[in-house]
């Protein structure tokens, strides 16, 4: 359910286009791109005009990459990339790519954020950063948030409802804390004798 | 043609394997003609226009005279795209409908019907191309390419130039290019062409296209430029031959030192090089123009009724005319076979006679409605080409005009290498079949 | 040594003692670069947004050029009397109509087919080839047609240079050539690098999944990208049709684009315009001075040969990424 309508199946852009926006376990950037082609790239459908214009490069469309350029750098302040704006992100190391994945779904202003464990592979001081973040954007831009994550600290101290799924189904579903004293989720990590 | 070529498209492209020929209804009382032809892919621009000619003057035949001798000819084409492998295919479908021949209109189909002509009792008809070596009636029987070898065409060519020349001695240290199709055709006149220059003393420098550089030739026209040759000749074919017409324009050489064979004397292998190509020279050996009581049944009975493919203002070019000239021999031949064997529907081996027997003499051209449309033909069994004269013409800027007599091949230099070239054939491809054939007299 | 003089000396020696050939030669070369780099163009851009070896790149240089030529005839029979009129009107449908095409192909083709291995779609692509030749061949005739270079006012002759002591020979038409395709070339590369769908078709050559994520849709960039192919065909139709003549046989043109992208990778738009004129330029050095020594009509399989001596030394191609997988 969202936005009061039950979607089994939707095409990708159409998720895209109802306000919908992803990162990737596996990171998914636009490796020969550089951080401000990516990001501008997320805000691909917030640009309406059309191709005739794109061809000239002129008047509107040439006005409309100025707005969205500005949109652009109030994202890589708040991730605070300005540093790497032009490098392309084939040369940047693992953290920054996470962070700048986040930033593209962000340039995409969702209503919805799904980031499919966004921690995978980082290191304890990255993780903090990214946990920063993942807050700073549901506080500052009031975006639901939907992630995924293997490390039960991220996921306790981050999240206001939590969801367990063993082997694909659902054992527990509640608050942290509710979850914490689940003797299901406690025995499926753990592992006990079946 | 054309919604049976869109329909294969689409066919194809839905992902459907299948070969969709049009066959015309076939009525027992008929004889059936299958045309090989091709009016797509690269060589289209020559074949096209011959087509339209072969099949035109067949179409009048039946419009204008109910067919030959009282029998409709059913004609039917076959698209080959000057492929080989395609053309072989085209061979099979129609193999099991008796054509009283086949016209492959390809070197390499020709010569991969040749062994298959005796076996399956089709002769074939491959005019003024194919294997020069097929001229010899005793070891090729069914195989038939008047008016005249490559061999031949080549010597008229010298003819014509030694009379520029004032004597082929004159040729003594000079250059000659020669820029030719790179295939079996483009090659076969390479033999006579070296030993004309050890006669008569000149260089010989060979230019040759391949198929995929027809319409890349601006390097080959350099090492033109460099060479300076005194003339050029040129066996081409298809998009190749308007290509080095504007390319030899392009370096500044003189056109009229440029001649080509029969099959590059297509008003479409000059035209598109315009006012430019003013002066280029070709061999051919059928008129050009409409000016034939026979074309002009041709209009009548079929262009103007909406039978042809042909535009109107095309009937009567160069190449268009050729494609006549190849009808008319099929049209002869089946006559004398009919002559010879008293039967009305003829069969491939009473074709085989009427070919050997052929001769269409000044008068018969003229009966024909044709005069002067070509030298006159003869063909016999032991020759089964007739080395006729051809004439040389010359592009003004818009059209051709004659500007030879009638030029006859140089028979002395081309039997003995016709000859040694058959006799190799045979050794090459043994057990070769012996001519068992009796030889009928002219009819 | 004789041998060894001829291939390792004598050439230069020519070069040296007919400079106003080598400058020719290198001109000619230039030229054929041009028109190679952009067919090559073609193909790039398609494989670079959709994965696909089009095969019927070589069948829409002939179709455009086919309808280029053939709607010019249409618009004087129904009484356009200014030829020049009739040509610009021609060009501007011919563009509507590739644009029509690039729809149709996205609708009919790549849509229904999405997903499917690659080798379906390049398969989709020679019966689009068969397609194109039948509605081509339907619509225009199969005959070989004149293009209209004089009615599209494209210039006419030459320039002979005096110089080094001979005359260099410059055609109107190949300077005009050189200078549309390098024209088209930029403009191309503005378009992708700065505008929002040029920025898009990156993404989706870059990553479909990651294109899916952020909202841009594969049909469009598909549509996009087969009309900016068509449209390069158009020009090549154009300029290779006024060397010679519009017909079929100009497909076979397409050919020459593939020792071009051997060398400049198939995903590479800088690759397709160096590579282009290293074969250019190279296969006509070759034909003119190495050339006669092996008989001549080298040029076919040079341009492989110099494809394959880049290769040795830069295997991922002159501009291609070294790919290093991570496990």
């Amino acid at each position: 359910m969202f936005k009061g309508e039950t979607r089994s199946k939707m095409r990708p852009h159409e998720a895209a286009d109802g306000g919908i926006a992803r990162t990737f376990q596996n990171v998914a950037l636009f490796r020969g791109m550089t951080t401000l082609d990516n990001l501008m790239a997320g805000r691909t459908l917030k640009m309406k005009k059309n191709f005739f214009w794109q061809l000239l490069r002129y008047g509107p469309a040439m006005a409309e990459e100025v707005e969205h350029r500005h949109r652009v750098e109030q994202i890589i302040d708040f991730l605070k990339i300005q540093n790497i704006r032009r490098t392309p992100v084939a040369q940047l190391p693992y953290g920054l790519q996470k962070r700048l994945e986040l930033g593209r779904a962000l340039a995409m202003e969702p209503d919805l954020l799904l980031l499919d464990e966004p921690m995978a592979g980082m290191n304890l001081e990255e993780k903090e950063d990214m946990s920063r973040f993942v807050l700073d954007v549901n506080s500052h831009f009031g975006t639901t948030i939907a992630l995924i994550e293997h490390d039960m600290g991220v996921v306790m101290d981050l999240s206001d409802r939590v969801v367990v799924l063993d082997h694909g189904i659902k054992i527990a579903d509640g608050t942290p804390d509710e979850v914490k004293g689940n003797q299901a989720v406690i025995d499926a990590y753990l592992g006990v004798a079946h | 043609m054309h919604v049976k070529h869109l329909a294969l498209g689409a066919i194809v492209a839905a992902g459907f394997a299948a070969t969709v020929m049009a066959t015309k209804a076939e009525a027992q009382e008929t004889i059936y003609v299958p045309l090989m032809t091709y009016r797509t892919g690269p060589f289209a621009g020559s074949g096209t226009p011959i087509a339209n000619g072969m099949h035109d003057y067949l179409s009048m035949l039946n419009e204008r005279d109910g067919g030959i001798g009282g029998v409709k000819l059913a004609i039917e084409e076959c698209e080959t795209g000057y492929d080989t492998k395609k053309g072989l295919e085209c061979y099979e479908q129609v193999k099991g409908k008796h054509p009283v021949l086949t016209n492959p209109w390809s070197t390499g189909i020709t010569l991969g019907l040749i062994p298959k002509a005796s076996v399956d009792k089709i002769p074939i008809l491959s005019m003024a191309y194919g294997l020069s070596a097929s001229a010899v009636g005793n070891d090729f029987p069914w195989v038939f390419n008047p008016p005249a070898t490559y061999w031949d065409g080549l010597s008229m060519i010298f003819r014509y130039i030694g009379g520029k020349e004032g004597g082929l001695d004159k040729l003594k240290g000079k250059t000659i290019g020669f820029i030719f199709f790179d295939g079996g055709y483009g090659r076969e006149p390479i033999p006579l062409l070296e030993q004309y220059a050890k006669d008569y003393g000149f260089e010989v420098k060979l230019y040759p296209v391949p198929a995929a550089e027809m319409q890349n030739q601006s390097g080959l026209w350099l090492n033109v430029r460099r060479d300076r040759p005194a003339w050029m000749v040129m066996w081409g074919w298809g998009a190749m031959n308007p290509t080095a017409v504007k390319e030899a324009a392009r370096i500044n050489f003189p056109m009229d030192k440029f001649v080509s064979i029969w099959w590059g004397s297509g008003e479409d292998d000059a035209r598109p090089a315009g006012a430019e190509a003013k002066g280029f020279t070709a061999l051919n050996f059928s008129a050009v123009g409409a000016n034939f009581p026979a074309i002009q049944d041709i209009v009548k009975t079929v262009v103007d009724k909406g039978k042809s493919q042909t535009p109107k203002e095309k009937v009567g070019e160069s190449h268009y005319n050729k494609g006549v000239y190849n009808s008319v021999m099929i049209a002869e031949s089946i006559r004398n076979a009919q002559k010879l064997t008293g039967k009305k529907i003829v069969t491939g081996e009473d074709v085989r006679r009427g070919l050997e027997t052929m001769n269409i003499t000044a008068a018969r051209w003229k009966e024909l409605g044709l005069p002067e449309f070509g030298s006159p033909l003869a063909v016999s069994c032991a020759d089964h080409n007739g080395h006729q004269a051809a004439y040389v013409m010359q592009w003004d800027g818009a059209k051709w005009s004659k500007v030879s007599d009638w030029i006859s091949p140089m028979k002395e230099k081309v039997t003995p290498l016709l000859d040694a070239a058959a006799a190799d054939y045979v050794s090459k491809n043994q057990p070769w079949p012996k001519r068992t054939e009796p030889c009928d007299k002219a009819s | 040594m004789d041998m060894l003089y001829k291939i390792f000396l004598d050439p230069f020696v020519q070069m040296a003692s007919a400079p106003d050939l080598l400058v020719q030669t290198l001109w000619e070369g230039l030229v054929s670069g041009v028109l190679y780099a952009l067919i090559a163009l073609g193909f790039v851009l398609i494989f670079k947004a959709s994965g696909v070896f089009n095969f019927a790149q070589g069948i829409m240089v002939v179709f455009a050029a086919l309808t280029l030529v053939g709607l010019h005839a249409m618009l004087r029979d129904w009484g356009v009397s200014s030829g020049t009129a009739a040509a610009y009107l021609a060009l501007a449908l011919t563009v509507a109509v590739m644009f029509g095409l690039a729809f149709t192909i996205e609708r009919l083709v790549l849509r229904p087919l999405v997903n499917q291995p690659d080798i379906i779609l390049f398969m989709a692509t020679f019966g689009m080839t068969y397609f194109l030749i039948g509605l081509g061949e339907l619509v225009f005739g199969g005959e070989p047609k004149l293009m209209i270079a004089d009615d599209l006012h494209l210039p006419r002759g030459a320039i002979d240079v005096k110089m080094l002591g001979g005359f260099v020979s410059f055609q109107k038409i190949d300077i005009a050539a050189a200078a549309i395709a390098s024209i088209m070339v930029a403009g191309l590369a503005l378009f992708f690098q700065k505008t929002r769908i040029g920025r898009a078709l990156r993404a989706v050559a870059d990553s479909h999944k990651a294109a899916l994520s952020v909202g841009i849709s594969l049909e469009q960039i598909w549509v996009v990208v087969w009309f900016a192919a068509g449209i390069v065909a158009l020009v090549t139709g154009i300029m290779w049709g006024a060397r010679s003549n519009v017909s079929f046989a100009l497909e076979v043109i397409a050919l020459k684009a593939l020792p071009v992208l051997i060398l400049g990778g198939l995903t590479s738009i800088p690759g397709a315009i160096v590579g282009g004129l290293i074969i250019g330029i190279g296969e006509k050095l070759g034909e003119f001075y190495w050339g006669p020594l092996i008989g001549s009509g080298i040029e076919s399989w040079l341009a492989y040969v110099i494809a394959l001596l880049f290769l040795l030394f830069r295997p991922q191609g002159l501009f291609g990424e070294r790919i290093i997988e991570r496990i």
